[in-house]
């Protein structure tokens, strides 16, 4: 008896993971094609950066560039100075994405790690900012920034509130994640001298790293995209950012279009795709890290 | 004892000045810029701000305003409403279905994982120029696809009729996939053995799904559900790009209405008021969902986030 089990488990393991229902296949199936569905539109963007004039206008549609037009992505720049607006978006993006990640693990580190009193009310508050929509303080913090500070046109009002807290959001994840983190550990910390910022600097950073990571991207993706912001504090065209900058390039290329009767949409699609290749690139880079700290700090209500 | 409580009480202090030197970022942020800020707002709320001229107070002129006068207002609130109702449950039900799908051995998951969760990364501006593509009535792709099959497709985003649903399929797309993600940690935070005992017990697959799936992240739907109608609430961006707000202002949402009476009448007091009357229905909606929460939703310990 004892002997004969090992062995006709054998064949009963492999017919289990051999055999596909009509539950699996329709599965599998309906993955591949709403993945056809996810990815189609981006597809278009990239056939759509390499038309030529009046390409994206033709019926039907053309499902591939007939003859690839690299130069789009050159000739998109002499339209307007759209890579001036790539770079303005970089610099405002890094400054706000550091200044976010970095002061929400401080003030994590803070609400997880001392029991100063207050912290469960402050906390509560703070969680309770998660549902307050900004539109609410929008109008008092332009009038602050534009008309008491004369930050009209500079990347301030984008930039430095993000190095106060960086968002009830991240906030929370830097906190659970840190209480994860053994108490014996700043204990042991603490004994040998450690203090307060040197734990934090050199034991608690290089731990959460998929956090930092997590976060980073988050933070970048919001900044990146955001248009809001862009839109009311940067209205000087030399300040415009990849959003403001694509909206620029629309009206401009619509105009071409009522002069010359030539849909110059490629040129559209050719400043989207450049404009979003940051995000891209810093998501597949990362994107290890991304999902495994989404589940590690388990957000989930 | 004298001297035990002493030291007690200098340790506690110690404890309370590193706990507030390392939130005070938040601290002075949230003083700075929210605490302050949304007192102003009602302030402004109750003023005629037409910027830069300085506020005078109306009372509660702008309230009345925005309810009985502006019928823009109505618009937009309903064009809201509407936006609120179907794209949430839609959003939620389609995330939660890409996550079961992946939630399984298949292969080239973490292939599958990406293909969804890439809108999302994509601006939003940019995604608003790509649906006017593929949705345009005439050269568009959806209607030559329809037009082979022998259907005449509707004109989308310049129909009154059809622009709300295609700026919900926008978002559906667009944002699908970052839902779907956080239901997939959720969905593998449910312990195996539960599924393996309730197989035992001869429980089915469906049986599974609402007995042991759904009540175990029934903190991650409550969680997308508050955030999700939040967000929807607030819906802007894919509209101003795409419609502007019309055709006929059907696709004018409420966040368009507070931006243009801001930004472009400089009517701050009036947008203010605005922001105000979207503020207390967020928050109104939120605190419903708390009150049923404790009816549906399952939570294992106290680290929960609502």
């Amino acid at each position: 008896m004892i002997t004969t089990t090992p062995v006709a488990g054998v064949p009963a393991q492999r017919s289990k993971t051999k055999r596909l229902t009509a539950f699996d296949i329709s599965a599998i199936l309906l993955t591949v094609v709403l993945a056809i569905i996810f990815f189609f539109p981006l597809y278009w963007a990239i056939i759509g950066a390499l038309k030529r004039p009046n390409e994206l206008q033709v019926i039907p549609p053309l499902l591939y560039p007939p003859n690839p037009q690299w130069l789009n992505f050159v000739e998109v720049g002499r339209v307007i100075p759209f890579y001036r607006y790539v770079l303005n978006t970089a610099i405002i993006t890094i400054l706000s994405t550091i200044g976010g990640v970095l002061s929400a693990s401080l003030v994590g580190y803070g609400f997880s790690s001392f029991r100063f009193r207050g912290r469960h009310v402050l906390f509560i508050i703070l969680l309770a900012t998660m549902v307050l929509p900004s539109e609410v303080t929008l109008i008092p913090t332009f009038v602050l920034f534009v008309n008491y500070l004369g930050w009209g046109n500079s990347i301030n009002p984008l930039v430095i509130p993000s190095w106060f807290g960086g968002g009830a959001f991240s906030i929370f994840l830097f906190r659970q994640f840190f209480a994860s983190i053994p108490k014996d550990l700043n204990d042991a910390a603490k004994i040998d001298g450690c203090g307060p910022f040197r734990y934090y600097a050199t034991i608690l950073m290089p731990l959460s790293v998929p956090v930092i990571i997590t976060l980073s991207i988050l933070w970048f993706q919001f900044s990146w995209n955001d248009l809001i912001g862009p839109l009311i504090y940067l209205t000087d065209p030399e300040k415009y950012t990849v959003s403001t900058g694509l909206l620029a390039l629309r009206t401009s290329l619509s105009g071409t279009f009522s002069r010359r009767g030539q849909s110059m949409d490629h040129l559209l699609m050719a400043g989207s795709l450049i404009g979003m290749l940051p995000s891209l690139v810093i998501f597949f880079a990362l994107q290890r890290y991304f999902i495994k700290g989404v589940i590690m700090t388990g957000i989930k209500g | 004892m004298q001297a035990g409580r002493a030291k007690l009480s200098r340790v506690a202090l110690v404890e309370d000045l590193w706990g507030y030197l390392f939130i005070s970022p938040w601290i002075i942020g949230f003083l700075i810029f929210t605490l302050g800020p949304m007192a102003v707002s009602l302030y402004y709320g109750l003023t005629k701000y037409e910027f830069p001229l300085p506020p005078r107070w109306v009372g509660a002129q702008n309230f009345i305003d925005a309810f009985t006068k502006d019928t823009l207002f109505r618009v937009a609130l309903g064009n809201t409403a509407y936006y609120v109702i179907f794209s949430v449950p839609l959003g939620l039900a389609i995330s939660l279905f890409l996550a079961l799908l992946l939630d399984r051995k298949i292969a080239g998951r973490a292939l599958w994982r990406t293909i969804y969760y890439v809108p999302s990364i994509v601006p939003v501006v940019v995604t608003a120029f790509l649906f006017g593509y593929l949705f345009q009535p005439e050269y568009g792709l959806i209607n030559g696809m329809l037009r082979s099959i022998g259907i005449q497709g509707p004109r989308w985003f310049n129909s009154s009729d059809w622009v709300k649903p295609t700026l919900i399929l926008l978002a559906l797309w667009a944002a699908g996939g970052a839902t779907m993600i956080i239901f997939l940690a959720g969905l593998q935070n449910i312990p195996t053995e539960l599924y393996e005992a309730a197989m035992v017990d001869g429980a089915g697959r469906w049986s599974r799904f609402w007995n042991i799936t759904i009540p175990m992240l029934s903190p991650t739907i409550f969680f997308n559900l508050v955030t999700g109608i939040i967000g929807a609430f607030k819906v802007f961006t894919s509209a101003y790009v795409a419609t502007a707000g019309g055709p006929n202002y059907a696709s004018y949402f409420f966040v368009m209405h507070l931006f243009n009476s801001g930004f472009r009448d400089l009517n701050m007091g009036y947008a203010s008021a605005l922001a105000w009357i979207l503020f207390v229905i967020i928050m109104v909606f939120t605190l419903i969902q708390l009150k049923f929460a404790r009816r549906w939703v399952y939570y294992e310990s106290d680290t929960a986030l609502f």
